[in-house]
């Protein structure tokens, strides 16, 4: 790969000198270990799923959904077993030539549900994204609005103030 | 002649689905006929030549199949069985340590897949893998075809798109450094030592600086959990898990970055480099795996682990101007590397030599 030469930045002596102003400083190297926290339990959180809306945690699960919502009902049958290997992949095989009138239909029902479902949260997703995308253009358009309005009643506070100097200077004459 | 591109998963903005995606763009653009085969499609993907595995058709003599090796594939045999030319593309495997404690489904994954790469060690007439790094873990898995490095192809025309204006107003000119690390919340990532130094930062040097871990995350997730409550343990405030964002969010995030850390223990690439790197965010990186291939001299490299060394060092790439702008030229400088003209000529280079035309 090529490298254009540019200025060259000497690591070891830029960290020397932090060394050097960590001895200085006294400043501690001591931090909690990580392996001290202990490992959470498997367990969903009680919270997980539930609660109030989570923008977040819909698109989590409507990633999950897009990537995984076609169940398939063929999959590569093999075993690693030695010798009786061929033999128990040739059954499997046969098992599920007989049973494939029963299964398919099921996965196929299946996978219409799933697909449905996917469709269905992908239009809430792309309503929850329009609206995310209408009410920041909204708030910016409120912004602007604002401003004009200060501005507004900043120069109808100058006319008037230029209104009353005009009515007392035309009393006085 | 086709190409067949093949992969388990084809999903939305990872590196290896961005990958194919854009192999399969190269391809058609050069006038090949090409295609790509996957178990599990995202359906965002609906313009392209997409197929689902179970439509498979066994690929002519003169066809060449593709396959991106990242993860284990129950359906690899067909590439076994298949008559014609076979490239693998090999992104790496995440070694099984890092998930024991934590994931079981990715740890069987990734064991079932590292093994099948040894198998598949015979199966493929010409490699090409993202790094150097990469390369060598072939070689030591027994892979004796030859073996090119290709870098991934980044869409760095996304990065052009405006971002979240919102983000940037809440956090962009306010006093404290912005500190970035970008990529899925998984144990090799090491989200533990960047939030460690980052204490430390915040203790010792800008006690108004904020930490933003951006990337994916399920709320179930071990893992996550344990870095949330290790945040609470040590009581530091102002890390933010952004979880599954938008990509004008991520946008964002770069924006206002002051500094970008890594500290990942195993990366086949790092496309996050190229990223910061994009929009002129100085990189602070752990040396390990392909990290030293992709970042060069663009950052500071560390060697070790020491957090108050790594807090120091932060403080001095936010604080000093002249580093911040030496890194900043080498950035640039080092992604000219990474072009995508220059990938694809590479691609075209080496898959018409390998088809000998």
């Amino acid at each position: 790969m090529e490298q254009k030469q540019t200025s060259e930045i000497d690591v070891v002596k830029i960290m020397e000198s932090i060394r050097e102003e960590i001895k200085e400083k006294g400043l501690e190297n001591e931090v909690l270990p990580f392996e001290s926290i202990p490992l959470p339990n498997q367990t969903f959180d009680i919270d997980d799923g539930i609660g109030p809306f989570s923008s977040e945690d819909f698109m989590d699960a409507n990633m999950y959904l897009n990537q995984f919502y076609s169940v398939s009902v063929w999959h590569q049958i093999r075993s690693t077993k030695p010798v009786i290997g061929p033999v128990l992949t040739f059954f499997k095989k046969v098992n599920r030539k007989l049973i494939r009138f029963f299964i398919e239909p099921i996965v196929e029902d299946q996978n219409n549900v799933n697909i449905n479902v996917t469709k269905s949260l992908n239009q809430i997703r792309n309503y929850i994204l329009e609206k995310d995308n209408n009410e920041t253009d909204e708030e910016e358009q409120l912004k602007q609005l604002s401003l004009k309005v200060e501005e507004l009643l900043t120069r109808v506070k100058d006319l008037e103030d230029e209104n009353n100097k005009l009515k007392s200077n035309s009393s006085v004459k | 002649m086709k190409f067949i591109q093949m992969l388990p998963t084809l999903s939305y903005g990872d590196a290896v689905g961005n990958d194919t995606i854009a192999i399969q763009h190269a391809l058609l653009d050069r006038g090949y006929e090409a295609v790509i085969y996957a178990e599990l499609i995202d359906r965002r993907f609906e313009n392209e030549n997409i197929k689902s595995i179970e439509d498979w058709v066994s690929p002519k003599k003169d066809d060449v199949i593709i396959y991106h090796l990242s993860i284990g594939w129950k359906n690899i045999d067909l590439i076994r069985k298949a008559k014609c030319k076979k490239i693998a593309i090999y992104h790496n495997i995440t070694p099984t340590v890092f998930n024991e404690n934590y994931d079981v489904n990715a740890y069987k994954s990734c064991k079932y897949g590292l093994e099948e790469v040894k198998k598949m060690s015979d199966v493929f007439d010409y490699c090409l893998a993202d790094s150097e790094f990469n390369k060598q873990d072939l070689l030591s898995l027994g892979y004796t075809c030859p073996i090119d490095v290709l870098p991934v192809m980044v869409a760095f025309d996304d990065y052009k798109k405006k971002p979240a204006q919102s983000i940037i107003k809440k956090y962009s000119g306010k006093s404290g450094a912005n500190i970035l690390f970008v990529g899925r919340v998984a144990p090799n990532k090491k989200h533990e030592d960047i939030i460690a130094a980052f204490s430390l930062y915040k203790k010792y040097y800008d006690k108004n600086a904020r930490l933003f871990l951006i990337g994916n995350y399920a709320k179930r997730d071990i893992y996550f959990r344990r870095l949330r409550d290790y945040v609470k343990s040590l009581d530091v405030q102002d890390v933010y898990f952004s979880g599954h964002i938008k990509f004008h969010d991520i946008l964002a995030y770069y924006s206002i970055a002051d500094l970008f850390v890594c500290m990942s223990e195993h990366e086949g690439f790092c496309v996050p480099l190229l990223e910061a790197m994009y929009f002129e965010v100085p990189i602070i990186a752990y040396d390990s795996t392909a990290i030293p291939d992709t970042l060069g001299d663009a950052g500071v490299l560390v060697k070790e682990k020491n957090y108050a060394e790594i807090a120091g060092l932060m403080n001095r790439l936010i604080t000093d101007q002249n580093l911040r702008k030496t890194l900043i030229d080498k950035e640039q400088e080092r992604l000219k590397n990474f072009n995508n003209e220059k990938i694809r000529n590479m691609l075209y280079q080496y898959i018409e030599k390998f088809i000998g035309k």
